[in-house]
């Protein structure tokens, strides 16, 4: 359930990345070539999908691990960087435990 | 020199290598992290030296010929940006051996932000539109690496919005590369601005939309700028200096290239949008900032703020505008990581970054004082800091095309950015320390931060008494663009 929140989101820019793409170089591929095939577009894309899904590791885990501290998957409620202020003219002071601890500790 | 040319993605890469293998052994990380920062300064000079001769370093990997193999070339504007990527990182580096905000100490900080390093070195080096989109990656996957270290709720938080609205840029910038290709049948710079001045303007028009749409979310720009406010203030201070310092101004970088090398002269449509578009950035970016009291979230929304001016110049356009944005980057990049520096040895100092729970530093630390004012007034643009010559050189022109409206915002934001400034002085050093036992406290190991902050304002300082290399250098660099 809580993976639903925001997984369609992740993927579909991956698909979104997938799927554009190709369409984008390898018709380009077909126009330039004459006889053989090109080999540019393909390595063109194979690179994008090769980074791209190193992304959607990256990001899957970010999620799980973000979900698994925030305890929600509700982006409205996800405000832990940005909260919202409290009063009409000033902004909020960034809550205790949720920013740098002061002072650092002594060992590195 | 074919050697050279390749040292902007090496020399980190090699550094990422050995600091990962060395993760074991702290003082031998923190040894090699120093070492590989040094070679690629050293490494950095002996390009600019190369560039500034008309010799400029270039090589195609593979030997392939220039059309179809990935060419490296570092002309007068990518080696001055390499150059400025090597000081900073070189200055977050010795930061980050104060105990000022460095952040927890994971074993993949250093090789994390080696590897930032050599995205942005790859970006600002390659003649490749595909290339660049990779070192973009390199960089993208990197910052989020150092996002995510911290592993508090409220990072996690800013690198998944980070993440999602920069994974949307990348998609965009592949779709527009791959729209490029398809166009031209071209990626290499030179082949692209050839077979881009045959293209039909109307088709010119698309392909730079799509491309520019994509730079704007990484430079940060009106109305694509929300992931940056966002998320940069939950970074540690050497990491945060380095971001502000370095990866907008790639995006910024990108933009250059595209409409003032390699599509120039771009259509006029395009330019003119692209003014407004700074003009946006720079109002609502101060405006964002004047509002704020913890002062890495006023100086995260002057970096858009700035990122506007910098725009500004770009959309001037010609051999003059062109000029003002080598010579606004480099002035800049050096102001804006040192104000974020300066910023966490206060909160060292005083026990916040918040403005409502500091003070009454200037009775205890005037040096720092005039320190923090060195930057600050820079970024304003008061004389003889080198902020006023970078502003000067940008609305000259700016006048001298006409642009009123575009100036009068300009300035508008300075006298905002003069408030900002004057606000964080006003606040952290002038009025009393809210809280009355408050005592400096005497146990701390800051002089690493005081030599980079120190080190940076130096060359500030030479900037602006002396712009006349810098200058003479940043039109050197304009008149070989475009041609």
């Amino acid at each position: 359930m809580q993976v639903l929140g925001y997984d369609p989101y992740i993927s579909e820019e991956a698909a979104g990345r997938l799927g554009s793409t190709q369409p984008a170089v390898v018709p380009l591929g077909d126009q330039a070539l004459t006889g053989a095939a090109n080999p540019l577009p393909q390595a063109l894309v194979l690179t994008a999908i090769v980074i791209g899904f190193a992304l959607v590791c990256y990001s899957l885990v970010l999620l799980l691990r973000l979900m698994h501290d925030a305890h929600t998957d509700d982006a409205d409620t996800l405000r832990y960087a940005e909260p919202l202020p409290d009063d009409p003219v000033k902004p909020p002071a960034s809550p205790s435990g949720l920013d740098v601890r002061w002072p650092p500790e002594k060992t590195r | 020199m074919s050697a050279l040319v390749a040292t902007p993605v090496l020399v980190p890469l090699a550094t990422v290598v050995l600091t990962t293998l060395a993760s074991r052994r702290p003082a031998l990380q923190q040894a090699v992290s120093f070492a590989g920062a040094l070679a690629f300064l050293a490494a950095a000079t002996a390009l600019v030296v190369l560039a500034a001769a008309d010799q400029p370093a270039r090589t195609a990997f593979g030997s392939w010929a220039a059309p179809f193999g990935i060419e490296f070339t570092l002309d007068r504007v990518g080696a001055a940006l390499v150059l400025i990527t090597a000081l900073m990182g070189a200055a977050s580096l010795l930061f980050l051996a104060s105990d000022a905000d460095p952040g927890t100490r994971h074993p993949l900080l250093l090789p994390l932000i080696h590897g930032v390093l050599a995205g942005v070195g790859g970006a600002f080096s390659t003649a490749d539109l595909f290339n660049l989109y990779v070192w973009f990656e390199v960089m993208l996957i990197c910052s989020l690496g150092l996002f995510a270290i911290g592993g508090r709720l409220d990072q996690l938080d800013a690198s998944f919005k980070y993440l999602v609205l920069n994974l949307l840029g990348t998609l965009l910038l592949l779709i527009a590369v791959g729209a490029v290709y398809a166009a031209t049948g071209h990626l290499n710079y030179t082949a692209l601005s050839e077979a881009a001045a045959v293209l039909p303007e109307p088709l010119t028009v698309v392909l730079l939309t799509a491309l520019l749409l994509a730079f704007l979310v990484k430079a940060g720009a009106f109305p694509l700028y929300a992931w940056l406010p966002a998320s940069y203030h939950t970074l540690p201070a050497p990491v945060l200096a380095l971001f502000a310092g370095l990866l907008t101004k790639v995006g910024v970088y990108a933009v250059l290239r595209t409409v003032g090398d390699v599509f120039a002269p771009a259509p006029a449509l395009v330019m003119e949008a692209l003014g407004w578009i700074a003009a946006a950035t720079m109002l609502l970016g101060v405006l964002g900032a004047a509002y704020h009291w913890d002062m890495r979230r006023i100086l995260a929304f002057h970096i858009v703020s700035q990122i506007g001016y910098i725009l500004l110049a770009v959309a001037l356009a010609g051999e003059a505008g062109n000029a003002a944005t080598l010579f606004y980057t480099v002035h800049h990049i050096v102001v804006k990581a040192n104000l974020f520096l300066i910023v966490a040895i206060i909160w060292r100092l005083t026990g916040s970054y918040d403005l409502r729970r500091i003070g009454g530093l200037y009775k205890l630390r005037p040096w720092l004082g005039l320190l923090f004012l060195v930057p600050a007034l820079s970024l304003v643009g008061i004389p003889p800091l080198s902020g006023f010559w970078a502003k000067l050189i940008v609305l000259q022109e700016a006048l001298a095309q006409g642009r009123y409206a575009w100036t009068a915002v300009a300035l508008a934001v300075s006298v905002l950015t003069l408030y900002s400034m004057v606000k964080i002085w006003m606040e952290a050093f002038w009025k009393r320390h809210p809280d009355e036992d408050w005592e400096i406290p005497s146990a701390t190991r800051l002089a690493p931060a005081w030599a980079a902050t120190g080190g940076l304002a130096l060359i500030t300082l030479f900037i602006g008494l002396n712009p006349q290399p810098l200058l003479a250098y940043a039109q050197a660099a304009a008149q070989a663009m475009g041609s």
